[in-house]
């Protein structure tokens, strides 16, 4: 499944992950994988801001937070989208609460 | 090698700054199995209520806990099983079931499937029922057990098989067990340490798989998580040992908070309340444990096989009376591990030769590749530690020296539900 996100798409964390944050990073684990992901500080921001909040609300977060272009930004932030959508850890359609 | 994820968890406990990252909690003192291997000893601590253990759950949470794992006994013998794993996942943890699944209807596997568990990990020694029975003491118990995870499985729970390398898996090979675990819908998990009693009886050991039947068991595949090379580096001596009192945190039934399932230090009862985080950092036992390395250990610190060592400090107190020194049934391990992935690894034949113990090490790979005994040395900072800690020390330490007593049930019956302890 190809997934694109535009500025008003809802980003949400899957609800079924169960998640926790260590200084910095994120630890994930998906009750349908055995694998337990860990995600660095950017991704683990990321990862706390996928609360339901729009893709532009977590973009202008960001952009506060980290210097960088806004352009490089939401390309970057579309490319970790996928990658946590392509592990089913991204609530989509019917599963989001 | 692959990293597991109790791998990750252990680096996660070790860098993450919680105090608890994982929890394994006992809830029952008893058991509908009588494995021969087995290390418990039920029937001693009696069983926290289910207020108690929720109780547990939620300062576990606070705290930042992220994996509660459950076992018994046979945690299925609990009737308010179902209610603890489902209070554990709405608290925001992932939860692991340890069980036989020797009790597994559709109706208990319809409720454990509600339960969104992370894993459930089912013991079955052999494919051969004959020989799976055998050691449980259970006449019929692989047919029901293999029923069990046909039920849980078919309900889409990840199902773990767990087969310590047992005389029951005598005759059976790990291809075997990998093409049954495939059939099932579940993984497999093989790992060839048994542990003493947590009594501090050996008869455990005696159900150990013979390195020679090990290496028929594996048949070149590689069914066990170990390392070949040999030789010392820093890094592999600045490591710890094994989890304890980090990823292996465990809860008894009695609600006593004990490093690992194995080593019987009571660090607090949980029942008695407050915080667990506080409790962690104010032990200082913890922060003993915690920080233990290889170079803690006297011998296995010099041993070239050290890489290839799976020790357990419990069964180390048991077997040798010191829980940081080397013993037999570690190294007659580590010589299999090194011997079956390089097909060298002989000790030389025993023979006159002051300061070594020819039936443990350290040893020496020499450039032939056979083994060689060397001395242990024990330095002034080693017996500090056991004048600091000395139930590092002697025989398992008895009641009231703060450690967790424990003796075998003679008759080896189970308990009935019903029983708590006085």
């Amino acid at each position: 499944m190809t997934l694109t996100w535009n500025d008003d798409s809802p980003v949400q964390r899957h609800p079924r992950a169960v998640w926790r944050a260590f200084e910095g990073e994120v630890a994930i684990i998906a009750p349908w994988e055995g694998a337990v992901r860990t995600l660095n500080h950017v991704g683990a921001r990321c990862w706390e801001l996928a609360d339901g909040r729009s893709f532009r609300a977590i973009v202008d977060v960001l952009l506060g937070e980290f210097d960088v272009s806004r352009s490089v930004l939401e390309g970057d932030l579309r490319a970790f989208l996928a990658e946590l959508a392509a592990r089913e850890l991204l609530a989509l359609g019917e599963d989001r609460p | 090698m692959t990293t597991t994820p109790a791998q990750v968890l252990e680096v996660l406990a070790r860098r993450s700054g919680v105090a608890a990252i994982r929890l394994h909690v006992l809830v029952a003192d008893r058991c509908n199995h009588r494995c021969g291997h087995c290390y418990q000893v039920q029937g001693e601590d009696g069983e926290m209520s289910l207020r108690e253990i929720l109780a547990i759950i939620d300062r576990f949470r606070r705290q930042g806990g992220l994996v509660l794992s459950v076992s018994g006994g046979e945690a299925t013998l609990r009737a308010d099983l179902v209610d603890i794993l489902r209070y554990a996942r709405d608290a925001g943890l992932a939860t692991i079931l340890y069980t036989n699944a020797y009790l597994v209807d559709d109706s208990l596997a319809d409720s454990l499937a509600s339960c969104d568990l992370w894993r459930v990990d089912v013991s079955l020694y052999s494919d051969v029922e004959t020989a799976h029975d055998q050691l449980t003491g259970i006449s019929g118990s692989w047919r029901r057990t293999v029923a069990g995870i046909r039920r849980l499985a078919g309900r889409g729970i990840r199902v773990q098989l767990k087969t310590p390398l047992t005389t029951a898996a005598v005759g059976t090979t790990f291809e075997r067990m990998a093409a049954l675990a495939s059939s099932l819908g579940c993984t497999l998990q093989v790992f060839d340490q048994i542990s003493a009693g947590e009594d501090g009886g050996l008869a455990p050991l005696e159900q150990k798989l013979p390195p020679a039947e090990v290496a028929a068991f594996a048949g070149g595949d590689p069914a066990l998580d170990c390392e070949a090379e040999t030789g010392l580096d820093s890094a592999l001596l600045d490591r710890a040992p094994c989890t304890i009192a980090s990823s292996a945190l465990t809860v008894r039934s009695n609600g006593a908070l004990t490093p690992c399932t194995h080593v019987p230090v009571e660090i607090a009862n949980l029942t008695d309340g407050g915080e667990l985080e506080g409790v962690l950092r104010a032990s200082e036992v913890v922060g003993f444990l915690r920080a233990l390395t290889w170079r803690n250990v006297h011998g296995c610190r010099d041993c070239d096989l050290l890489s290839a060592c799976g020790r357990c400090h419990a069964t180390a107190l048991a077997q040798a009376g010191d829980m940081l020194g080397p013993y037999p049934e570690a190294c007659e391990l580590a010589v299999a591990r090194y011997s079956s992935t390089t097909g060298g690894g002989r000790v030389p034949a025993p023979g006159p030769q002051s300061g070594v113990n020819r039936a443990r090490g350290p040893f020496r790979v020499e450039s032939d590749g056979a083994l060689t005994p060397i001395p242990d040395v024990v330095t002034a900072e080693d017996l500090a530690l056991v004048s600091r800690f000395p139930w590092l020390r002697g025989r398992w330490p008895a009641k009231g020296s703060g450690v967790v007593h424990l003796r075998r049930n003679k008759d080896g019956n189970s308990l009935d539900t019903a029983r708590r302890a006085p």
